[in-house]
């Protein structure tokens, strides 16, 4: 999948869940921003060996559990990316050192639903995996 | 816990470590408005370096998105009892601190 149709689609999701008042422009120039500092012009090809926990109701918007497990060989970096947001990257793990294992759980303040990415990168190249979480029981403060 | 502190669990099993982290820390974002209506400015955690027996072993960077009080987890391959596990960090306001602790 060429980079541009991987933020193509990404960005189908947003404007499905993006509040009328968020300046869609810059949210989804700060994704393609950070995708493009990360990947270059390389293509991302989607995958299932990148596990990705993420509930589809949370209960409480200013606490997401994300959890990725990596299971693609020689896995050197995840990164977790949101969709809806001028600051996109969340989080990025070097697992370059043989003894850190592939594996990330934290939690995500979140304002609104939104299409959570996990980006491996391996001497294979990049991979992804994307999720929704569609509804969120209470936002956190703004 | 004061600002920065940093708490440590950890649990061997299946020749793995666990490791759980939990950062006092606001994690303002920098998009919140206070009573007032005014910004509340961003202070963040933004890199965490994780160590083994003072060898790096990794670099984890963070945004302005992860919860206040982070808490994170992470897998080590391997890891006996009493290595010692050091985490530092920097926030973007060039505050730093570190924490570290024995494997039990």
């Amino acid at each position: 999948m060429q980079r541009r149709d991987w933020i193509k689609l990404a960005g189908a999701g947003s404007i499905a869940v993006v509040a009328p008042n968020r300046l869609l422009g810059d949210t989804l120039a700060g994704f393609d921003r950070a995708l493009s500092d990360l990947v270059g012009t390389a293509n991302v090809k989607p995958d299932d060996r990148i596990e990705l926990f993420v509930p589809e109701d949370a209960a409480n918007g200013a606490v997401v559990p994300v959890g990725v497990t990596s299971k693609v060989p020689n896995t050197l970096k995840i990164v977790l990316l949101i969709n809806n947001h001028v600051r996109s990257k969340v989080a990025t793990l070097d697992t370059s050192n043989a003894m850190l294992a592939p594996r990330l759980s934290t939690h995500l303040q979140l304002e609104s639903p939104a299409t959570i990415t996990a980006l491996v990168h391996s001497k294979l190249g990049w991979f992804s995996n994307s999720t929704m979480v569609k509804t969120l029981g209470e936002s956190c403060e703004t | 816990m004061s600002v920065g502190s940093v708490s440590i669990r950890t649990r061997i099993a299946d020749e793995s470590t666990y490791i759980d982290l939990r950062i006092s820390h606001p994690m303002e974002s920098g998009t919140r408005k206070d009573s007032a209506g005014v910004v509340i400015p961003s202070w963040y955690l933004t890199d965490m370096d994780l160590y083994h027996n003072d060898v790096r072993i990794g670099a984890l960077e963070l945004g302005p998105l992860v919860s206040r009080n982070p808490a994170i987890s992470i897998v080590l391959n391997g890891g006996q009892v009493d290595d010692i596990v050091k985490v530092t960090w920097v926030d973007n306001r060039g505050e730093v601190g570190e924490s570290a602790v024995a494997l039990n």
